[in-house]
């Protein structure tokens, strides 16, 4: 009998935590926590405990499929690989490449994602590509990197135990990010001043020293109002404001519109307990803080993420140990994915796609032509599909069928294209649709690394072999290159790929799978092979130099609850699953725990619409309709009701607004009118 | 010193598997700054193992032990593990003939850490048992059976309200591992909810656990959230040995208390006052008399 | 703001006037009659009980206990054959054991033990049983509520 540990990185969220898989004879028996892991230190959550539990499950693709008729069948991998290369050639030279689409994968490794990166640009010479990343944080992508010149997580998730006062803002963490919710309540048990900001009275709320319940989509007027009050009181920070920040008088203008006053109005806040949030978090000696989805999943994301910016900057509370604005991102390698230049307008580690010199470096490095213009994100491409410009998809790990807003249309959309390629480990809901499905490995049965949310690049190893005929995702792309006669996708595997995306990428040039190893993980920016890593950014200047302050006017959502539709609608994740459930939904631990989703529905109304708990309703909007059953909970309040994304039988995407942010072009996850109606049962 | 403890081990260890007497031994390997369980199988893989570390090993060593032939499975034990080999021999979760213990004796700086109060195996293979010393520290017992019961209930509510149902308490323990766990069953604890309802989930895993916990500590290395779990089971273990001078991991040969008749005792004198008190409260109550 | 301020919220809930709910565990070789056993407690606590007939007071494993609690319920009352007479021989031995324990346990997690009673009793002698129960209930009421008040 063989038994080993393999370590390994927890496949769920960006959390990052460290885990040994258990092998007995060649399969995946259990799941331990690392002891010695800076993140998890010896524990899991119910996600990561069952990490181990979805990658054997018979319903893995084990053989690629492709269409005949109305129906997918197995095929082998030489007439799959043939038949895709055949038809993208095909498209592209009667298209051009601006008509194929490439959706890369938050949950892929890094050394997968720049393959796929390469591919697309080099081979099929589009920049559309993208990822989740746009559903998720693209916002603060763009509007970190607009304010500081860098958009990721200033600090690390150790380092929240050192914050003095937390602000977390539209981010349930224990449900979502539990191991840095973990970290709060460390925090908290030093004495840290925790405030809670969200519209639903989240588990978190629970341990804050103050909640804050604002409506739906006001944030820009509450942290203006908390701004106002700094300003007015003198307690921002104005040697920091003078020596590493610019553009101060504009905001100071602008904030003074949002008098305490005008802040209740937007918000509902009461004026007190705006000022003692604004007290704390000003004159906290290290204050952190924490947001995610409910600030970034707005039309109004980028603002958002802008007026924290602003909030930090005023008072000097970024670039110091513990202290900074801190994006949890969700994927376990979404900030991978995204250092990796899954992104229309970026290479490798945010080299933009039309500044000459990045360009000239790649196609050197690449020996082909690349595009200029910066290709289509999520949302556009969905739209163009439809509209028949992009005739060819190339989905790697993903399930825009359950992801992306107003699914209906995504389907619509799909349906229309010529060529639709999904690479996944599962016959997903998008997979469904797909002309041809290549069967891919799970992040137990291949070699690479992920960057966990805060910056931290860390290896995965090979646990056990392919399950069935799947690979990994890097040799079926490397392999469809080859075909498709391009040359560089020669690789004797995941190091080699390292290798190159450390010579092209200025942060991760210090790094090589040997330092990995050897410290256990490394945070960006590492720029020589004698550089550490970064614990936390922007210690004495911004990457981009000064600091920009940027004036933030509130704009209300773009759908605003009526008569029709009388109440609002908000998504997002529950505790025991993860995003579309492809995985979680698998596992029989979590599936155990929740095997349906439900609408949550404050008491108040539930009485007014005379449904009760757990009854069966329906839930529609201007864009479609769900039956689900109702939770009746104090955890929303009246005239807001939740439904999580994750479950195909109940999809919340089904109803979301797909109007989108202008500059980073997210979608209003967040917010949407719809009506709930009492399903009547025949006699 | 610590070399030396590891030295002998490890002496011990190959001598094992060169004499046949087992055939693996599993262990913690060490090295890139990461310690992780290890079934070591020839003798000059040996150098890698480790004692920086305290693991549940017990748990490993039954998941093995499903599957095991032939040969004895060699587990390097401490204190903690050895107790939860007795106990799993009580419940006959294993078949003592197929596994052997390398015993080691904790440092006082591990013992400290711990708060342990016996750190050494009976039978000890490397490094000195630290013999009268106890590490366990009943102030913070005491701070809380010096409350009132609507204080503990605040105590209590609060630091259990933390729990994300992780189930990380129960996958550590070496002692929890029921075929069918309770805290699964939506009968008995509500399913998708965080926090779990009080006390249902924490009442349960404690009463199942009040005549097997040996006090390793594991559950409470394995929260997420900090809650102070060992706290309860020690209360709970102070009760069992007041109440009926019982110990868990003592002696594979003593039965549980809870699966034996009141002939059977064993009582202390005070635990035997305490039955009596509690019975003759229910005399009192009903007008019955008499044992 | 924090969870164990808003406890007390409920405090007045409890006195003289406050009516318990209550959990009947009977054992059925000496109870068997769920609605006799209705019978004997005091008319308002009647109503509201929940009666769940058992095959042995040893049947009785903590889980029913963290089940009640969790559900609400102010008391949790056992009713089982003297000791000498039950069914299964030495399961109410057991079953005393268990709920010596388990009473402890209970006021160690915040919760008063006099929550828990167990009444190894004679099943024919009806008026001490009713009064047992009555002032048991009583007991209850001075207690208050579960939720608030541990």
């Amino acid at each position: 009998m063989d038994y080993k540990a393999v370590p390994s990185v927890c496949p769920y969220c960006g959390c990052g935590c460290g885990l040994y898989l258990e092998v007995m004879d060649g399969h995946l028996v259990g799941t331990l926590p690392s002891p010695t892991h800076p993140i998890g230190r010896g524990s899991l959550c119910i996600k990561g405990w069952s990490a181990h539990e979805f990658v054997e499950r018979e319903a893995r693709l084990a053989r690629p499929l492709w269409k005949r008729g109305a129906n997918l069948e197995p095929t082998d991998w030489d007439t799959a690989l043939y038949f895709v290369a055949e038809r993208l050639k095909a498209i592209r030279d009667r298209y051009g490449p601006r008509s194929i689409a490439f959706l890369s994968s938050a949950k892929c490794t890094n050394e997968e994602n720049y393959v796929f990166m390469k591919f697309a640009r080099s081979v099929v010479g589009t920049n559309n590509i993208d990822h989740c990343a746009r559903l998720c944080h693209a916002p603060t992508v763009a509007g970190l990197a607009y304010a500081f010149g860098s958009g990721a997580m200033t600090n690390s998730v150790p380092e929240l135990d050192e914050a003095s006062c937390i602000l977390v803002i539209g981010s349930n963490t224990t449900e979502n990010h539990p191991m840095i919710a973990s970290r709060i309540i460390n925090a908290r048990e030093r004495g840290a001043y925790i405030i809670v900001v969200d519209p639903r009275r989240i588990h978190l709320a629970n341990y804050a020293d103050l909640y804050i319940q604002p409506r739906l989509g006001t944030d820009v007027a509450l942290v203006n109002g908390m701004m106002n009050v700094i300003i007015q009181e003198g307690w921002h920070d104005r040697e920091f404001i003078r020596s590493r920040t610019e553009n101060f008088e504009a905001l100071r203008a602008r904030v003074a519109e949002y008098t305490p006053e005008r802040v209740r109005e937007i918000t509902g806040v009461e004026p007190g307990l705006l000022r003692i949030a604004a007290r704390t978090y000003a004159l906290s000696p290290n204050s952190s803080i924490v947001y995610a989805m409910g600030i970034t999943e707005h039309v109004t994301g980028t603002d958002n993420v802008l007026t924290l910016a602003n909030l930090a900057m005023l008072c000097g509370q970024v670039g110091k140990r513990g202290s900074g604005i801190n994006p949890l991102r969700g994927q376990n390698n979404v900030q991978g994915a995204c250092d990796m230049g899954g992104l229309p307008d970026v290479y490798t580690g945010y080299q933009r796609v039309d500044d000459p010199a990045a360009r000239a470096k790649f196609e050197e490095a690449w020996g082909a032509l690349l595009p200029e213009e910066p290709g289509l994100t999520v949302v556009e491409m969905i739209d163009a599909a439809a509209e028949g410009e992009i005739r060819a998809m190339y989905i790697m790990g993903e399930n825009p069928m359950l992801s992306d807003p107003d699914i209906n249309h995504v389907r619509e959309a799909l349906a229309n294209l010529d060529l639709l390629v999904v690479q996944d480990i599962f016959l997903n809901e998008t997979a469904e649709l797909a002309t041809v499905v290549f069967p891919a490995c799970s992040f137990a049965e291949k070699d690479g690394t992920f960057t966990a949310t805060d910056r931290r690049v860390q290896r995965v190893h090979r646990a056990i072999d392919p399950v069935g005929h799947s690979r990994a995702d890097w040799e079926i792309v490397c392999d469809l290159a080859r075909i498709m006669g391009a040359g560089g996708f020669a690789y004797r595997g995941a190091e080699e790929i390292f290798e190159e995306i450390t010579r092209l990428t200025p942060s991760y040039a210090g790094m090589s799978y040997r330092r990995l190893e050897e410290n256990g993980y490394l945070q960006w920016p590492c720029p020589t092979e004698e550089h550490p890593g970064t614990e936390f950014l922007h210690r004495e200047g911004f990457a981009r130099g000064k600091g920009l302050f940027t004036p933030v006017t509130w704009k209300p959502p773009l759908e605003v609850a009526d008569e029709e539709y009388p109440l609002y609608l908000t998504t997002g994740r529950v505790h025991f699953h993860y995003h579309t459930g492809t995985m979680t939904r698998r596992s029989p631990t979590l599936n155990r725990e929740m095997s349906f989703g439900a609408v949550d529905l404050n008491p108040r109304d539930a009485e007014r619409l005379g449904v009760e708990d757990h009854e069966l309703v329906s839930v529609s909007s201007r864009r479609g309709e769900v039956k689900i059953r109702t939770r009746v909970t104090e955890m929303v309040p009246p005239g807001v009701v939740f439904i999580p994304f994750n479950f195909r039988e109940s999809a919340a995407n089904a109803l979301t607004n797909p109007a989108r942010d202008p500059v980073s072009k997210i979608p209003e996850f967040k917010v949407c009118a719809v009506k709930l109606e009492k399903v009547t049962t025949r006699r | 010193m610590e070399e030396r403890r590891e030295e002998q081990a490890r002496e011990r260890a190959r001598s094992m598997l060169l004499s046949g007497e087992a055939r693996a031994v599993l262990g913690l390997r060490g090295g890139r700054g990461q310690v992780l369980p290890y079934l070591f199988s020839r003798p000059e893989e040996l150098g890698d193992l480790s004692l920086s570390g305290i693991y549940p090993l017990a748990k490993v060593a039954l998941r093995l032990l499903e599957k095991w032939e032939g040969g004895r499975l060699a587990v390097v034990s401490r204190g903690c593990d050895e107790r939860h080999f007795v106990e799993l021999e009580k419940k006959n979760a294993l078949d003592t003939r197929r596994v052997a213990l390398i015993g080691v004796a904790c440092t006082e700086e591990e013992a400290r850490e711990c708060g342990c109060s016996r750190p050494y195996p009976n039978q000890v293979d490397a490094g000195h048992p630290l013999a009268d010393a106890d590490f366990f520290d009943r102030r913070e017992l005491e701070e809380l059976l010096g409350m009132k019961v609507s204080e503990r209930r605040r105590y209590w509510t609060e630091v259990l309200s933390r729990c994300i149902k992780c189930y990380g308490c129960r996958n550590s323990c070496p002692l929890c591992n029921c075929v069918d766990c309770r805290l699964e069953e939506s009968r008995w604890v509500r399913v998708g909810e965080i926090p779990p309802e009080y006390p249902s989930f924490h009442l349960i895993r404690a009463f199942h656990l009040a005549d097997k916990c040996v006090d390793c500590g594991a559950c409470e290395r394995a929260c997420p959230m900090h809650i102070p779990i060992r706290r309860l089971h020690r209360l709970i273990g102070e009760e069992m040995k007041r109440l009926f001078d019982y110990r868990a991991g003592r002696d594979a040969g003593e039965k549980s208390p809870l699966l034996t008749d009141l002939e059977e005792g064993p009582f202390t004198t005070e635990g035997e006052d305490e039955v009596a008190r509690f019975m003759e409260a229910v005399a009192r109550e009903v007008g019955w008399v008499g044992l | 703001m924090r969870i164990y301020e808003r406890l007390g919220e409920g405090f007045r809930e409890g006195g003289p006037d406050y009516l318990p709910s209550l959990a009947v565990f009977h054992c059925r070789w000496c109870f068997p009659d769920a609605e006799r056993v209705r019978a004997m407690l005091p008319e308002r606590a009647a109503e509201k009980a929940l009666l769940v007939r058992v095959d042995c007071t040893a049947r009785i494993e903590a889980e029913f206990v963290a089940k009640a609690f969790s559900e609400g319920y102010d008391g949790l009352l056992v009713l089982g054959c003297e000791l000498g007479e039950c069914h299964h021989l030495t399961g109410n031995h057991r079953a005393l054991k268990r709920f010596a324990l388990l009473r402890n346990m209970l006021s160690l997690l915040g919760i008063y033990p006099e929550r828990l009673r167990l009444m190894l009793v004679p099943p024919f002698d009806e008026e001490l049983v009713r009064a047992s129960i009555s002032e048991y209930v009583s007991e209850l009421g001075e207690l208050g509520s579960f939720r608030y008040l541990g």
